[in-house]
């Protein structure tokens, strides 16, 4: 025993292990306790001289037969150590915070041998109190899975959502197409005289029925784009060509909106490569939404530029500019500027979030610029094909 | 470099297939789940055929638990597992409360318990079966790629690498246990077993 007393520095060892922030218990082969610290007061209701002296499994009856017991052994007999983790073993001694509620705390446990100086085989074993790190990781585990939960529930919410509107897109295309066209067939007398006063409700019939119809062609638009099922044909397209047939497009577009589409600067040999269709798509969109936000009799300039191997093409109008507020979701689904009294401008509020799909699908940006001096420029850079 | 006979073979891969049938048994008490561990095969080989065979089977990060141990024989022993496979161990061992793919702290620990009861084991019965004093060391969690954490650039050194399988609730679970020794350790390993296989044919 007085071997223990002194370190070769003459610092008392039981000053050392009383010092430590972690439980030490010394036992011989006979599970006899040679030391333990005052770490133990903390969590049990023996002292230090009660415990010195006893064995280890008078003091703790419900120890026999446990995993604990069987490191012990297998230290004593093997002069291996022994490892006990808190997630295999969750409190193998039974200690309690007497300062917290008497919770049982979490232990992490080592068991390394020692030889005395008589030869005798003994044990020490060492006690981590892990409560805090077991609370920690657990909180993080339950914040982990709520998100992971919130996630899948928004999934699925999602999914629900777009399961929901191609189902009823789908459902309304067919009869909704046969009622515009119907309604054209009418409206172009085609059936034969109309009086006037019924023609005026067949063109109000016929332009909301064609409304009703491109909200679902959008729909179903955006939910094949998003899902992946969009296919692209992709080709080298002039771009000087695609930006003269969008304006032969749009001519019935440009006459109903009172206003005129100009190819402002585009050089004759750039070159992108792109589905045209698509494309054509997003050129019909910009310029649909330049039409509908200029004045009357306004003109409506298209533009192509080569910078960097980068081609930009842009539609720019001379309306009121995009209000600040709305400038941030004006990609999003379902968006549309507040023209104020709670007035929205006619449209499906998909266009822009398609025309970004399409565009982003080509590997290429789409923005807007509104200059202080009003209008605006909606552009879309893609890569330039060298010939 | 001495090569070990079939016989000082057969010797070693039954003394760690009963250190494997007490390890089952010490896992099995622990998480009231019947447990089989078998080692078919133990190889003597240099280090990099052993991260070379790991390799081969794709297995390129591997995840486990390493103890230093000395005594007659010195040297580093192994647990290890390709990454998935520790995780799929430790969610069995711990009735799948894991919640995420990757280890946290708390069940690299478990590993390191798991790791320390099997590494023990082999070592334990080796010693008891020869008579011997092995000393292990506290396990430690390790990480990395197969041929760094076998220090596969040291050419010289011979490792016996065996393939041990764990059998837990109706899964299959394969991971390599692997005592790294230096050229003496491995010539005195060989004495010992020499002089255990003279002593067994002068007791009949």
């Amino acid at each position: 025993m007085s071997n223990l007393k002194l370190l070769s520095c003459d610092i008392p060892l039981a000053n050392v292990l009383d010092a430590c922030v972690f439980g030490i218990i010394i036992i011989d082969d006979s599970y006899r306790i040679i030391t333990w610290n005052t770490w133990f007061e903390k969590y049990t209701t023996f002292t230090k001289d009660a415990a010195i002296g006893k064995k280890l499994f008078e003091l703790f009856p419900d120890l026999i037969n446990t995993r604990l017991q069987h490191a012990i052994n297998s230290t004593l007999e093997n002069f291996s150590s022994s490892y006990l983790s808190q997630a295999l073993n969750k409190t193998p001694f039974p200690l309690r915070n007497t300062e917290n509620n008497n919770e049982n705390i979490e232990q992490s446990i080592s068991i390394k041998p020692i030889q005395l100086f008589d030869n005798r085989r003994c044990c020490i074993i060492q006690i981590e109190n892990v409560t805090a790190a077991v609370r920690r990781i657990n909180k993080l585990n339950i914040l982990k899975q709520q998100a992971e939960s919130d996630r899948n529930i928004a999934q699925n919410l999602a999914e629900m959502k777009s399961i929901f509107l191609t189902t009823v897109s789908h459902d309304l295309r067919t009869p909704l197409a046969s009622i515009t066209s119907s309604l054209t067939l009418l409206a172009n007398r085609i059936t034969g005289s109309i009086p006037e006063e019924s023609m005026n409700m067949i063109l109000l019939a016929q332009k909301n029925s064609y409304c009703l119809l491109q909200l679902v062609n959008n729909i179903l638009d955006l939910d094949k784009i998003e899902s992946g099922m969009m296919s692209y044909n992709m080709e080298t397209l002039n771009v000087a060509d695609l930006l003269q047939q969008a304006i032969e497009n749009n001519m019935d577009l440009a006459y109903k909106s009172n206003v005129s589409f100009h190819i402002n600067k585009c050089n004759k040999y750039l070159l992108v490569n792109a589905d045209q269709d698509r494309l054509m798509q997003v050129m019909c969109n910009l310029m649909s939404n330049a039409a509908k936000f200029s004045p009357p009799q306004s003109k409506i300039f298209l533009d192509a530029a080569l910078s960097e191997g980068t081609i930009r093409i842009s539609v720019t109008d001379t309306g009121s500019g995009i209000n600040e507020s709305f400038r941030a979701s004006i990609f999003k689904k379902f968006s549309q500027e507040n023209l104020g009294n709670n007035v929205r401008p006619g449209g499906t509020g998909l266009g822009l979030a398609i025309c970004e799909k399409i565009i982003h699908k080509h590997d290429g940006i789409i923005d807007f610029i509104c200059p202080d001096e009003g209008g605006t420029e909606f552009f879309f850079e893609l890569k330039a094909v060298t010939s | 470099m001495e090569n070990f006979s079939p016989l000082q073979n057969d010797l070693l891969t039954e003394a760690f297939n009963l250190g494997m049938g007490l390890a089952a048994s010490a896992l099995s008490q622990m998480v009231g789940e019947e447990i089989k561990l078998s080692v078919p095969k133990l190889l003597l080989i240099k280090r990099q055929q052993a991260a070379k065979i790991l390799i081969n089977k794709n297995i390129t990060t591997v995840t486990g638990v390493k103890q230093h141990f000395d005594g007659p024989f010195n040297g580093d022993a192994l647990l290890l597992f390709p990454v998935e496979n520790s995780l799929a161990l430790v969610k069995l061992l711990l009735k799948n409360t894991v919640p995420d793919d990757d280890l946290t702290e708390l069940e690299e620990e478990a590993l390191c318990e798991i790791g320390n009861i099997i590494l023990n084991a082999g070592l334990a019965s080796i010693a008891n079966m020869f008579g011997q004093d092995i000393h292990s060391g506290l396990p430690n969690f390790i990480q990395g790629s197969s041929e760094n954490i076998m220090h596969a650039d040291n050419q010289d050194s011979l490792v016996f690498f065996m393939h041990v399988d764990f059998c837990i609730a109706a899964a299959n679970i394969n991971g390599y246990i692997i005592y790294m020794l230096d050229a003496q350790s491995i010539q005195d390993l060989g004495t010992i077993l020499n002089k255990y296989l003279k002593k067994m044919s002068l007791s009949k």
